[in-house]
């Protein structure tokens, strides 16, 4: 109800920025996070904080609407000094800040998402007001939106809409959205690039966090660039390019998919994870698999692509024995697959989408997390009794061949980075007699570096003849390493695509459904789609 | 059997679900705004004691309810600071102060046993109702405070579903970040509400003293604010469904009297507990029949803690 804290005086310049962050510092611990940031928006502009994961852009938007305070730095908006407590202040003054994760109620309609915490709406509301208060929003931004229907029915793309649409309507002149396109459909992201376009051109000022370099070439006016919390440059998009861009941000310039590729395998191959005709619920009772099938062979890597929640989870679930089908099956190496230890027997690796909750413990020490695995059978057990001297020792002899970033093993493992925590996960898992691997956005939040020693190990356990499941929401990545795709799409396989690079275009839009408009990827047009490859 | 003594029975189930349907209706407002305050117990005993002491010491029976529901207020935001701003486990806490409260309570009210209350809680017969056949003297010769609780979910319902207040405290108890990006004040809105949740508690708990047992006994709750909190989960979250299910514990306690006038061929302790079986009765069915249909309709932030970014 209480304005925001404005404090200091008017500047005396007449060309105040929308937003202008000076000498801004927020330390995590020992970690500084944002180092001495000196950075000014315009209204009008579209401006991309471009970095790597960890390099600072989050945190320091997160400073500018309210989310995080400053350790030391000003904010000053309209040639004012302000100082935020809380995301309200920074809303009174018109900044506004689109997080990666949506923050809407699932159980809410779309008009009553946009009804939260606005003072406009009358004290007493009906359902009625609220979708009508919705539509004039959404006609007032040119933003559509189905006032009535609750958020949790919407696909990821209309709830960015909604998200949006919520905090242009609290009066936001400054819009800040966080990695907004990575979880969208190539074309959604098409549509929301246009979007943004637009609103600018009415004045708003959209600062637009990614890293992905073509996006930002694509949809900026100004691209700023982070590395390690500091600002290394700001520059026009005029005269940049992925090379000019990709220097700027690593110390060393590589293209992020250069040093990986599919050597081709003539050998014979034969099946080794065989799935049928799998029906499964979710946990909500809703149908998710609606009778997949599919085999993945030796020497193969098999893509699962798909905007996040069509059956994705409920599949990594069913094939590596967390989860009961209702109907079908699943056969490693003839195995049938009825549990987790059915499956690990059948020698299946696994490396699933949330590393520090199912994957690894972040509590326990990596010689813990080193011996989950084989911690039931001698060496490191005998006589029901672990031999820690044993497993140490393992577990040494594990963090050298993966290259962790150290070799004391009693370290925490949520103290290691991402990416050493993943080089700990997929070590572990391929470390042994093993057929085949489900592999789930194996690397999400990963940097460049750490990832692309992910897709590496992923290769070369294909190439040693392993059968590789990657699910993948990162397009990208899944044309790159996978000898063949398929697109899943509510909770069925919809196509599958063997040149599947040159078919980029055709899977970008069978993940929004697009199969449904009757046309088979063989008789696609797909030379767009053979060129985007090149990141 | 006899109309009188069904008819009795229906006032006293009716009377004596007013403790519990307080401080249910109280804990529904806090676990909308995703809080559970599971030491709803403790904070009924505080407000059985603290409500008798005043009625004692001032002679009124509203001063009474006032102070009892103000006492209960206070425990709750003991319990409110110490996990909504530290964060910190809301069972292991809870749990913790319910023996703080019986401790205190035994304590301090060691000296108010057998002491009778100058000023009990008076039955107000609504001329004319109370006087219809059947039920009428049962329903309408209650006490005001009791009238009140049986309105209040009404009210409550009002202010969830039909006010832009309640839309904003649901918002709180399934998504406090979207709350909180909204501009809502998160910790200060769930601790205004378990303060209120606390005030209904501790008016129950001050009834219970003043009106429905008219006395202080140490542990005089026995087990209700653990009923109050269990009718919460019953009712689905559902301020009616809260009336409801507190009208149905009230008249399983009375069953016992009911059985003993009638002469059913049963020991007394069957009645007893009665309405603890039923509650965990109730539980299971209401958990089996959710399941089958698919949804669960709890706040979904219920009981997480927030953090901000």
């Amino acid at each position: 109800m209480e304005p925001a804290a404005l404090a200091g005086t008017q500047s005396g310049t007449s060309h105040a920025s929308a937003l202008d962050l000076r000498f801004m510092v927020k330390r995590f611990g020992a970690v500084t996070a944002v180092n001495d940031v000196n950075l000014a928006f315009s209204a009008g502009e579209v401006h991309a904080l471009l970095g790597e994961n960890g390099a600072g852009k989050s945190t320091l938007m997160n400073l500018a609407a309210g989310f995080l305070a400053p350790d030391q730095g000003e904010i000053w908006v309209g040639g004012r000094q302000v100082r935020f407590g809380s995301p309200r202040d920074a809303l009174a003054v018109g900044i506004g800040m689109v997080h990666q994760h949506f923050r809407l109620v699932d159980a809410f309609t779309v008009a009553e998402n946009l009804a939260i915490g606005a003072d406009d709406v009358s004290p007493r509301t009906s359902s009625r007001q609220l979708n009508k208060r919705a539509d004039l929003i959404a006609e007032q931004f040119g933003m559509p939106v189905q006032s009535a229907r609750l958020v949790g029915t919407l696909s990821v793309g209309e709830k960015q809409r909604v998200e949006i649409l919520r905090t242009l309507s609290r009066g936001t002149r400054v819009l800040i959205l966080d990695e907004p396109t990575a979880v969208l459909t190539p074309e959604e992201s098409e549509g929301l690039c246009e979007n943004l376009r637009q609103m600018a051109a009415q004045g708003t000022c959209i600062i637009f966090i990614s890293h992905k370099l073509k996006e930002v070439l694509s949809v900026a006016d100004r691209i700023s660039v982070m590395r390690k919390g500091n600002l290394h440059a700001t520059v026009p998009r005029e005269g940049c390019d992925v090379v000019s861009l990709s220097r700027m941000m690593f110390d060393d310039v590589s293209d992020e998919f250069a040093s990986v590729a599919l050597t081709p395998y003539d050998g014979a191959r034969s099946d080794v994870v065989v799935v049928e005709d799998l029906v499964c619920s979710d946990d909500r009772g809703a149908a998710a698999l609606r009778g997949v099938s599919f085999t993945v062979r030796d020497h193969e890597v098999l893509g699962v692509v798909g905007v996040a929640g069509n059956g994705q989870q409920e599949l990594e679930q069913v094939i590596t024995g967390l989860r009961q089908a209702d109907s079908g099956t699943v056969r490693i190496g003839g195995e049938p697959v009825r549990d987790v230890r059915s499956a690990m027997g059948a020698g299946l690796a696994h490396i699933p989408e949330d590393r520090m909750g199912s994957g690894l413990v972040g509590s326990q020490p990596i010689w813990r997390n080193a011996i989950m695995r084989n911690y039931r059978t001698a060496p490191v057990t005998q006589g029901g009794v672990i031999r820690a001297k044993v497993a140490r020792a393992y577990a040494a002899d594990l963090a050298d061949r993966v290259d962790l970033s150290t070799r004391d093993v009693g370290v925490l493992v949520q103290h290691l980075s991402g990416g050493n925590a993943q080089k700990l996960l997929v070590g572990r898992e391929f470390d042994g007699d093993r057929r085949a691997v489900v592999a789930v956005n194996p690397t999400q939040g990963l940097d460049v570096k750490a990832a692309t020693t992910v897709r590496t190990r992923l290769l070369e356990a294909r190439d040693r003849g392993l059968a590789v499941l990657l699910i993948s929401a990162d397009l990208d990545e899944v044309l790159t390493l996978s000898d063949r795709v398929v697109v899943i799409y509510e909770g069925r396989i919809v196509g599958e695509f063997t040149d599947a690079a040159s078919h980029r275009d055709v899977i970008g839009r069978y993940m929004g459904g697009g199969h449904l408009s009757a046309e088979s990827p063989g008789t696609s047009d797909s030379d767009s789609g053979a060129t985007d490859d090149s990141d | 059997m006899a109309d009188g003594i069904v008819a009795s029975a229906v006032a006293t189930a009716i009377g004596g679900s007013t403790a519990i349907l307080l401080a249910a209706t109280g804990e529904l407002l806090v676990e909308k705004v995703g809080v559970y305050n599971i030491a709803l117990e403790g904070v009924m005993l505080v407000g059985a004691l603290s409500g008798l002491i005043a009625d004692v010491n001032t002679g009124s029976w509203v001063i009474g309810l006032l102070v009892g529901g103000l006492f209960g207020a206070l425990f709750a935001l003991c319990f409110g600071l110490i996990t909504v701003v530290l964060r910190t486990d809301m069972i292991v806490v809870g749990v913790a102060l319910i023996f703080v409260a019986l401790g205190i309570t035994d304590v301090v009210g060691s000296k108010y046993v057998g002491v009778s209350v100058p000023d009990p809680i008076p039955k107000l017969p609504i001329p004319g109702l109370s006087s219809l056949p059947f039920f009428g003297s049962a329903i309408f010769s209650q006490s005001l405070i009791t009238y009140l609780a049986a309105a209040l979910p009404f009210g409550v319902a009002f202010l969830l579903s039909r006010t832009r207040h309640g839309l904003n405290m649901r918002a709180l108890g399934e998504n406090p970040h979207a709350a909180d990006t909204a501009g809502i004040p998160v910790v200060g809105w769930r601790l205004f509400y378990v303060a209120v949740g606390g005030a209904f508690g501790g008016i129950g708990g001050a009834v219970l003293t003043l009106g429905i047992i008219g006395a202080w006994i140490t542990n005089v709750t026995a087990g209700q604010g653990w009923i109050a909190f269990a009718i919460v989960f019953f009712s689905g979250w559902r301020p009616l469904g809260v009336l409801l299910g507190a009208y149905f514990f009230g008249a399983l306690s009375v069953l016992g009297t009911v059985g003993q006038v009638e002469g059913w061929d049963l020991p007394s302790e069957v009645f007893t507990v009665l309405p603890y079986v039923g509650t965990v009765a109730v539980m299971i069915i209401r958990a089996w029949s959710q399941r089958r249909r698919g949804g669960i309709s709890w706040p979904a932030a219920l009981g997480l803690p927030f953090y901000r970014g």
